[in-house]
Parts: C-alpha cells; structure tokens; sequence
C-alpha cells in the first residue's frame, strides 16, 4: 500500500497538537504547585460585603452558595 | 463663505454675532443664527486640516490625574468632533434636579429648557429620529440598573458635513487660521467691544459685534477668558475666581470581569444606575459597559483539542498558563467598563501655566482632581452590580483589588469629555454663566459647549452640547 505524506499544513498542526498533550502535564503539575503554595493566602482573600454577600479573591458570590460550596 | 485669515488685508464690517470656535457649538450657532438673517463672523484659530503647529497651542500643564489635554481635542475646523465616537445619550429629568453637590448648587434650570431640542440635535448629528435610544439587553430583574439606552452618530464630522455649508452660506463669514487673543471691554467693563485676531503670519484686526460667542471647549474657553486680564485683573467674568474651576471629567474606571454562566447567551451589555439608588447612596450616575473577551478562537481539527484544553484551564484556572501553548479566552469571559459622573468640585481646576504659546497666551494648567464623593460613587456602584448580577443568575463577576481595598488607589482613566469650568448658576458666586449662557456682569459675551455644564450626568456631552447651543442661538434670535 502506498504511504501518502500528509501535507506540511497539516504535518504542522499534528506537531502542535502534539506539543500542546506533551506541555500539558507540566503546565498542570506546576499550577498545582503553585495554587498549594498559595493556599493560606487564598483563604485569607475572604471578605464579607454584607450578610448576603462575600468576595472571594474578588469573586462577588452569596454567602449561602459558599456555605454550599458551590462556585 | 470661509476665508483664510492670513489672506485677507482688511474687515470693515460689524457682525451681529462673532463666534469664537468651529467645533459642533459654534457650527450649530453660525448655521442656526445665519438662518434666521444675522449676519455671523465664525473664527476658527486651526486650518481646514489637522496640523501638528495649530495643534500644538493645546499644550499644557499637567499637574493632576493625566486627562490628556493634548490629546483628547482637535485645533482644526470641526474642532474634536472629527475624532469623536458617537455615541449619544441624552440628560435626564433628574440631572436637573435641585440640588447641593460638594456643596455646589446643580444646574439653575429644569430638563425641559432643553428637551424640545432633542429632535434638532439628533438630526444635526444624523441619528434617526424616529427609531430614538435603544438598549442592546435585557433588564436585569428587581435591579438598580437598567439597561442604558443610548444611540450611536455614524459619528458626525462637522468638517466634512459642514464646510460646503458653510463656504456657501452668504451669512456667514468663517475666518481660519484666525486666533483670538484678546477680547476687549468698554470702558465700563461690561460690554465687550471687540476680538482682536491674529494669524500665524503676523495679520491681525479686531472683529467688531453685538454678541460675542466662546465655543472654545471645558480648557480653552477658561484659558481664554482667563488670559483676557489687561483690563480686568484676573480674567473677563473671573470677579468671585469661578472661572476654570469645577474640571469634570467622565471617570473611565475598569470595574473588573465576569463570567457569563451561560456563555453561549452571552453578549455585550450596557446598564445604568436607576435615581433612587444613586440618591439614596448620595452618589452620582453611572454607566457600566460589559463587553465580552474574543471567543474560543479554534478551527478544523485542533478544535477538539482546544476545547477539551479550554475545559480543564477555565475550570482549574490557569488559563493564562495554558495560553501560551493554545490560544484561548474562556467563554462567557468579558470585561467591565464605566462611565461615571464626576461631581463639580472648586479644586479640580484649569488656571495659566508660566508657560506662553507662540501668541504670547499663557499655555493652561490642568489639575484635575477627584474627590471621594466619586470614590464613594465607584465603588459602591461597582459592588452593586456585581451582588446583582449574582442575583441575576447571569453569572459572577470579580471586582477590581482596588474596588475592594479602600486602601488601593483607583485606576482613573477619562472619556475626553471636559466639563464644568465655566458652569452654569445662577448666583455669580458659584458659576460664571446665567441659565442664558450669558457670562455674568457681561452684556453680550455667551458661552456654549460642556465647559458651562453645572453637573455632567453620565452621558455623553456632544449631543446635549448641540441642544444648548441651539437653545442660545433661539435666545438671540428672540
């Protein structure tokens, strides 16, 4: 069977794509490094706004959805 | 007819009204007067064209936050509105409400002296009359906001509508490359006789009329009136220091960011802040502008990667990590501009710098300041909507650090609206103009445009500049 060589464009876009799955695992693993180095001061990104509203990390979200944990 | 100044040897003619500036106020007056007979001298200090020489008289000092004086305007005939966006938006009943704003009275009359302009303005800045201001939302439910109305000018170049206009119109006579540099009183001071000219050559003459005209802008009509001391010590119209003070600008504040939850729904939206929220807070208005981030943007056969990518980042939140290897925003994903009212205050200023412009003027000095009135304002129009945009069940947003954190300075940026600096009131103690636009303890000298604004709601100026105008022209011609 003759083997046909894919077209440079498309050769390009397999090797990107392959580029992307190989980074991907060290992308993720050093985040999560660094989100567990940064957990406390996360936390302490908390404030109230008023009794129906916190900010967490700026994120204006209800107090009930974080009781929940939703968000 | 339009003529260059550095032409013409000899002006022997009075004119019934001389207008000072060709930008939309004094295009709107010299067509509006010269239409009903008066015979109009129209001076315009810049060419037919954009110069960096005429520009450069627009330098100045800046010692406050930075508003781009330099910027922002245009020195040339058509003045800024040849680089303005369009976006119109009428005044409210409730700007004009009575009221002390930093102790300051608002303004000395009520929304319907210049409602019954709102059609000739519209068709002057080629709006479609019928069709009116639409939002582009949806209300949010049981909300402080609701959806901004608001239409948009193509936006109109008054150099390119109006030069054919007026080179043609028999009633008026346009002088460019004509810049004022001095206005001279009778001898009891309160008529003004004459507006020596002077070109970029070395001509110059005096313009003689019944009525003198200022349509300068919010820096330079204080610049000029406050140059004008020969005969009155510290500026024609300047006797209780009201001239140059109250700057306002329009605070261009980048609010923060949400996330749309459903981002397929998700588009551009625009809200502003209902009377009873702001009054109740003691704030001013506000416009907030949501505009969404470029979309996922992924073709062919990565697309499924990229998506699958895009899933893992949005969710983990490292988005801008994993934006190196594929390009991506995450849906739903967008930003949050305003536009908020600025209150008058007596130390945001324009005086005269040391420095002089090649006319021998001193150059302006701007200090704008912000007072925490409109700190007040920001921040608590900024939580506001982010609580309801929650409630809402749109989505959430994430506020800017220093919304949150009184202690962060507020990123403050501008909309090139320059307002305020010769406001109108009623008592001189308090502004420079009466509600006819008419400088106090002057005769015959007017002022038009936004520096005669008492308040600067949260709206657009160039529309509301075009009904006072024709408002003043339809005083003069009665």
């Amino acid at each position: 069977m003759e083997y046909i060589m894919p077209k440079i464009q498309t050769r390009r876009t397999i090797i990107k794509s392959a580029l992307v799955l190989a980074a991907m695992p060290i992308v993720l693993t050093a985040h999560g490094a660094s989100k567990r180095a940064k957990q406390p001061a996360i936390n302490s990104d908390v404030r109230l706004i008023d009794a129906e509203y916190v900010s967490v990390c700026g994120w204006i979200i209800p107090v009930e959805s974080l009781i929940k944990g939703e968000n | 007819m339009i003529r260059d100044f550095n032409l013409v040897k000899k002006i022997d003619q009075t004119y019934d009204t001389c207008i000072v500036g060709s930008g939309p106020a004094g295009i709107t007056l010299a067509l509006k007067l010269a239409g009903n007979g008066m015979k109009v001298a129209l001076l315009e200090a810049g060419g037919l064209d954009y110069s960096a020489m005429s520009q450069d008289y627009y330098e100045c000092e800046s010692v406050g936050h930075d508003a781009w004086p330099e910027f922002t305007r245009l020195r040339y005939f058509g003045g800024t509105s040849n680089h303005w966006s369009g976006r119109c938006r009428p005044f409210e009943a409730s700007d004009f409400d009575k009221r002390l704003i930093n102790g300051l009275p608002g303004w000395p009359m009520s929304y319907n002296s210049i409602e019954g302009y709102l059609k000739e303005a519209m068709t002057i800045l080629d709006l479609n009359v019928s069709a009116g201001f639409t939002p582009i939302n949806k209300p949010l439910l049981k909300s402080n906001f609701y959806p901004d109305k608001f239409a948009k000018s193509p936006p109109t170049r008054f150099n390119t509508k109006y030069l054919d206009v007026i080179s043609s119109h028999q009633d008026i006579d346009c002088l460019y490359n004509a810049n004022v540099v001095d206005m001279r009183l009778d001898s009891s001071h309160q008529t003004v006789k004459s507006m020596a000219i002077a070109s970029h050559e070395g001509n110059h003459t005096n313009i003689t009329a019944k009525d003198f005209i200022l349509c300068l802008g919010g820096i330079e009509n204080p610049r000029f009136l406050l140059n004008c001391d020969q005969q009155m010590p510290g500026g024609i119209g300047n006797q209780n220091g009201m001239v140059g003070r109250c700057f306002m600008e329009h605070l261009n504040v980048p609010i923060g960011s949400f996330l749309h939850k459903d981002p397929e729904e998700a588009s551009p939206m625009q809200f502003f802040t209902d009377d009873i929220f702001c009054s109740d807070q003691e704030i001013g208005k506000s416009n907030l502008s949501m505009s969404m981030v470029n979309k996922i943007k992924s073709y062919g056969r990565t697309r499924a990667i990229k998506t699958f990518f895009k899933n893992i980042a949005c969710n983990l939140e490292i988005e801008e990590k994993v934006q190196f290897i594929s390009d991506f925003s995450c849906p739903g994903m967008g930003t949050i501009g305003s536009l908020v009212e600025q209150a008058p205050n007596l130390d945001s200023r324009v005086s005269l710098s040391k420095a002089k412009d090649n006319m021998g003027l001193r150059r302006a000095k701007l200090d704008w300041k912000i007072a925490k009135y409109d700190e007040r304002t920001i921040r608590s129009t900024a939580i506001e909507m982010a609580k309801q945009f929650s409630q809402a069940d749109l989505g959430n947003i994430k506020l800017a650090d220093f919304i949150l954190d009184k202690s962060l300075p507020i990123k403050y940026g501008h909309h090139a609206h320059h307002m305020g600096t010769t406001r109108m009131s009623e008592d001189p103690k308090y502004g420079v103009v009466n509600t006819d636009c008419k400088v106090h303890d002057v005769d015959n000298l007017y002022i038009a445009g936004s520096s005669v604004f008492s308040t600067g709601g949260a709206c657009n100026p160039t529309m509301p500049i075009v009904q006072l105008s024709l408002r003043l022209a339809d005083h003069l011609i009665q």
